[in-house]
């Protein structure tokens, strides 16, 4: 019940742009150039709205009802293709990641890998985990994230981030015995 | 070493942090069943007391049993994690320890290296070597201050002595000429002096008013010499300087 009061409160103070209660764009416009345009305003869109409520994964799936794609208020929603659409022109210009084959939802990365990865680092530094071992539960819910901005990441776009830092000698994603979590090591930098 | 050669630093997980890791793990698995557990306690908290209500005592006492059950398994779970978490701070302890051992262990290394670098005899004799070469340059300078031979040292003793009596005569040969430029200098020397003692005096300024009369001093002492034509002038000045010292004290007093 409070998460749900909670989700009203955050809904109300997310300004929703004005093409969003104007009908026709919630439908693919055949002329190319006024289509461009609006795939455009809808995939700033996207982006913003989950930034602003921190959302991941969006589901393109018409029974899922991704709450932005449908706008009760003119009675308007989008079509799977539609959605399908979008979010595939997030992926091309690598704001998301498709979760699966059949495209039936996103990864929407409205942070860069990078800046996810700069901001884990950052965060070990500042918990004194260098050279110390984490574990990946621990980055997403722990006591030590708790209010920071790794509160609630989700966990292919930890992984991910640990992995650029990986690359940088940063940081390392290890399993340990059978049945462990999994953990990361953080590094000092060379 | 091997790190500063290769570019990729080597990620290396040891056997610790495996350990570490699967102390996490053990420490959630505990967490999540201590939740699971605080649950079942509530659980039957709940069935317990509609139980009484509906007159069930025989099946109420049991879910309070089956409740103490759980509850004492709580315990042992919370022991658990603490023992959990005491090894985990151990651990880290224990790693910090290997790491300033390790840091003091270097530091001694490099220091010992260094004094390696600088061994007594080698001090011994660099001061050695720097006493020579204060030596050799001693008697460099010996040398090179005598390599004018006595003959030439003489000849420039010689023009020294030449030098000096030119200017000597020089200044013989100006003398006569000095009285009558004196005094000519000195009488509108007095003449000017007047003027600007009364102003002195005039401005009231205590220090002026007196360096005034002290500059009047240098006149008065060379009259005698000078033919005794004007004594007014001076004598008015002496006077006025009289009177300025006269009224000295009375200003010092208005001052103080």
């Amino acid at each position: 019940m409070e998460a749900q009061a909670q989700q009203a409160e955050k809904e109300d103070d997310f300004i929703y742009p004005i093409f969003y209660q104007y009908p026709p764009y919630f439908t693919l416009q055949p002329v190319k150039e006024t289509q461009q345009k609006q795939r455009l305003l809808w995939k700033d869109l996207i982006l913003r709205y989950c930034r602003h409520h921190r959302v991941f994964v969006v589901s393109a799936e018409d029974a899922e009802d991704f709450p932005l794609f449908h706008n009760p208020a003119i009675n308007r929603r989008l079509t799977r293709e539609f959605k399908v659409l979008l979010l595939d022109d997030l992926v091309r210009q690598g704001s998301a990641l498709w979760s699966d084959r059949a495209q039936r939802a996103a990864l929407v990365l409205w942070r860069a890998i990078p800046e996810w990865a700069e901001l884990i680092y950052r965060w070990a530094r500042g918990c004194g985990f260098e050279d110390s071992v984490v574990t990946v539960d621990e980055m997403q819910s722990g006591m030590y994230v708790t209010g920071t901005e790794l509160e609630g990441l989700h966990r292919e776009v930890l992984v991910r981030a640990v992995r650029n830092l990986e690359q940088q000698g940063k940081a390392k994603l290890f399993k340990g015995a059978l049945g462990d979590d999994e953990g990361v090591k953080f590094f000092t930098q060379a | 070493m091997g790190q500063l050669i290769s570019k990729k630093p080597r990620l290396e997980i040891n056997e610790a942090d495996r350990a570490v890791l699967t102390l996490k793990s053990q420490a959630r698995k505990l967490e999540q069943q201590r939740q699971r557990i605080q649950g079942n306690v509530d659980r039957e908290m709940a069935i317990a007391a509609s139980l009484v209500a509906q007159g069930k005592k025989d099946r109420a006492l049991l879910a309070l049993k089956r409740k103490k059950l759980q509850e004492g398994q709580l315990a042992k779970l919370d022991a658990y994690l603490l023992n959990v978490e005491e090894m985990l701070g151990n651990l880290e302890l224990t790693k910090n320890q290997q790491r300033l051992m390790a840091a003091l262990k270097q530091g001694n290394t490099a220091m010992k290296e260094m004094q390696q670098a600088m061994p007594l005899e080698e001090v011994e004799k660099l001061m050695q070597d720097s006493a020579d070469a204060r030596e050799y340059e001693q008697n460099l300078r010996q040398l090179l201050g005598e390599s004018l031979n006595p003959e030439e040292a003489e000849a420039a003793e010689a023009e020294l002595h030449q030098l000096e009596q030119q200017l000597l005569d020089e200044h013989v040969l100006e003398m006569p000429r000095v009285p009558s430029g004196k005094a000519a200098a000195a009488a509108p020397a007095a003449k000017q002096e007047q003027p600007a003692a009364a102003v002195a005096a005039a401005a009231g300024v205590g220090g002026g008013a007196e360096e005034g009369g002290q500059q009047l001093e240098a006149p008065l002492a060379e009259l005698p010499s000078v033919p005794t034509t004007k004594v007014q002038p001076p004598k008015e000045a002496a006077e006025a300087a009289a009177e300025e010292e006269a009224r000295e004290p009375e200003r010092v007093l208005v001052e103080a």
